[in-house]
């Protein structure tokens, strides 16, 4: 007669935590429960979503099913979608471009909770003599024509970002590198100067490699200022499973990378671990991790495929809890008057511009 | 007999045409809805100057008109005032529906508003009007043309932003504009009110002889007798 088994706090575990019946037999599309929110958001929940470049495909997602992606700084109104894309309108919730590292993000918000001042952060000026903005200085196609013109556009974005951190239940934040670029007075760049706007200067731009208590502060930073902006926003992390392009670390590239995502995933972890108002979505594993064996990367190894994408998002979707009571909406209601009125006002225009013309044939 | 003027466009037309008959100039006019402007699909034409393919009723009161004036809308002979390629009561409301402005001033006086960058304004600018610019180029290579901007008598920086951009590209591509709100004693206030028809929108006929007046005065377009 066997001997029974002694029970132990692995005897009860359901299928999904042993690795074979987790993931070796489910396969990549058979993974279930990989991630399901904490959070009760409400039927008509907002998303604003921000990071780097993988954080485009969960803005795409949302919006493609109409799941109450915000907008905070839109294409103006009959923008073709060809001249929005060429000056980055619709990618994030503001147009802050990406934002690679949790250090830029904590500077951004910084400046949408009017602590640092808009015009701080450095301009470019190009030899040229247009200007390009240090935190996306590929924004606009030529850059701007003027400093002051840069700024004003900044200051657009800012808003755009407040106002996008204000309406939202869920701030979706995409980490994307530990590796950047900072001036002498410690700012974040967006990119390297020299590659994408700006010059190079070996006295006034250093190499940072992040480190995992670097960025958990400025995560925490960027919490508080999320909060102070609106108390009752969520913060969801993920982690970009894009690999590096290039490092400057000095490592092999491919070591530079599993160090990058694994900091940041460590990190994502943690915070989630710690904070109520914090999530993380395991977006990183399921395109990195051995399931997929490598399949959601196209042939260069680092670009993420449609149907990895798709995966992703279904387990994104799959996993919220949108069962609270809709409160957005009067703000919806408030949106649409607006429209009204100024649909009203510019029938009323051409309804008098044709009677203007037709006054003109008036013989009397 | 020959007109000795053509008047050419939209809604502010009609003060510029009957400036010009009180004047004593035979002027005929080529009214379209500013609505068909603003769809951006006009076309210039070898031979009757302007089309509207896609509609026809359009089309054919084009056609009417250059045949009636000497075969095109744009015949070298005949002086031509066009109210063409602005259309800014479709366009700024568009871009102001959003909360944008392209306006330094405005933006920072208003802090819900959103500042798009010129390079944004003129791109969006050839999005909605690049065939009128195409039909104005064409015109101006044909016959004496000068472009005559609106008045802006409600004057809101975004539509004035939009005005002053579009009278640049004009410009920059060659044809003469006559735009009042560059007029020493018009600019930067309202159109004086003698000026105005009642709609508060556009110009009366005394605005269209003055504008005419002091077009042949500075000779965008060759004077007629």
């Amino acid at each position: 007669m066997p001997k029974p088994r002694a029970h132990t706090p692995y005897s009860d575990l359901p299928p999904q935590a042993f690795w074979r019946t987790g993931v070796a037999e489910a396969g990549v599309y058979g993974l279930r429960d990989l991630w399901a929110s904490s959070w009760m958001l409400p039927s008509d929940a907002r998303f604003a979503t921000f990071g780097s470049c993988f954080a485009q495909h969960i803005s795409r997602a949302l919006k493609a099913r109409k799941m109450g992606w915000i907008d905070g700084e839109p294409a103006p109104f009959g923008t073709p979608a060809d001249l929005a894309q060429k000056f980055n309108y619709g990618v994030f919730s503001a147009r802050t471009a990406n934002v690679y590292t949790a250090a830029q993000l904590r500077l951004l918000l910084s400046m949408a909770a009017g602590e640092t001042p808009v015009e701080e952060p450095e301009f470019w000026a190009e030899a040229d003599g247009r200007f390009r903005d240090s935190l996306r200085p590929l924004i606009e196609p030529d850059g701007f024509a003027a400093r002051e013109e840069a700024i004003l556009s900044r200051q657009a974005m800012v808003r755009g970002l407040r106002r996008a951190v204000m309406g939202a239940d869920v701030f979706v934040f995409t980490l994307g590198l530990t590796e950047g670029w900072e001036n002498a007075s410690g700012q974040p760049l967006a990119a390297c100067p020299g590659t994408a706007g700006g010059i190079f200067d070996a006295d006034q731009h250093r190499f940072v490699n992040y480190r995992t208590t670097a960025i958990r502060a400025a995560l925490d930073d960027s919490l508080a200022l999320l909060q102070a902006m609106n108390p009752n926003i969520h913060l969801l992390l993920t982690v970009s499973p894009v690999p590096l392009t290039a490092t400057a670390s000095g490592a092999h590239v491919l070591v530079a990378t599993m160090r990058s995502k694994s900091v940041l995933r460590a990190v994502a972890g943690e915070m989630a671990e710690d904070e109520a108002a914090v999530d993380y979505f395991p977006s990183y594993e399921i395109i990195s991790g051995a399931p997929a064996r490598a399949a959601f990367f196209e042939p260069n190894l680092r670009s993420v495929v449609p149907q990895g994408v798709e995966v992703v998002m279904g387990h994104f979707f799959g996993g919220l809890t949108l069962t609270a009571p809709a409160r957005h909406g009067a703000e919806a209601e408030v949106d649409a008057a607006r429209n009204r009125a100024i649909d009203d006002d510019m029938r009323h225009e051409a309804l008098v511009c044709e009677e203007a013309a037709l006054e003109a044939f008036n013989a009397a | 007999m020959q007109p000795d003027l053509l008047v050419v466009g939209d809604s502010h037309t009609a003060a510029l045409h009957e400036g010009a008959l009180a004047g004593g100039l035979r002027s005929e006019l080529l009214y379209i809805s500013g609505n068909l402007w603003h769809e951006n699909k006009m076309m210039r034409h070898q031979t009757q100057g302007l089309a509207a393919p896609y509609r026809p009723g359009v089309n054919r009161s084009i056609a009417a008109f250059a045949k009636k004036v000497g075969g095109s809308v744009f015949p070298p002979e005949t002086p031509i005032m066009a109210s063409i390629g602005f259309h800014l009561g479709r366009l700024a409301p568009m871009l102001k529906r959003t909360g944008h402005s392209p306006d330094a001033e405005h933006v920072r006086q208003d802090e819900s508003l959103l500042f798009v960058s010129d390079a944004f304004l003129t791109s969006y600018i050839f999005a909605h009007r690049d065939s009128l610019f195409r039909v104005l180029r064409f015109a101006k290579q044909k016959a004496d043309l000068v472009v005559v901007a609106p008045p802006i008598i409600h004057a809101d920086p975004v539509t004035l932003r939009f005005a002053a951009r579009i009278t640049a590209i004009l410009r920059g591509n060659g044809i003469q504009v006559f735009d009042p709100r560059e007029e020493e004693d018009w600019a930067g206030k309202p159109l004086p009110e003698h000026f105005r028809a009642p709609d508060m929108v556009h110009g009366n006929a005394v605005y269209g002889a003055e504008v005419l007046a002091r077009i042949f005065a500075r000779g965008l377009i060759r004077k007629v007798a």
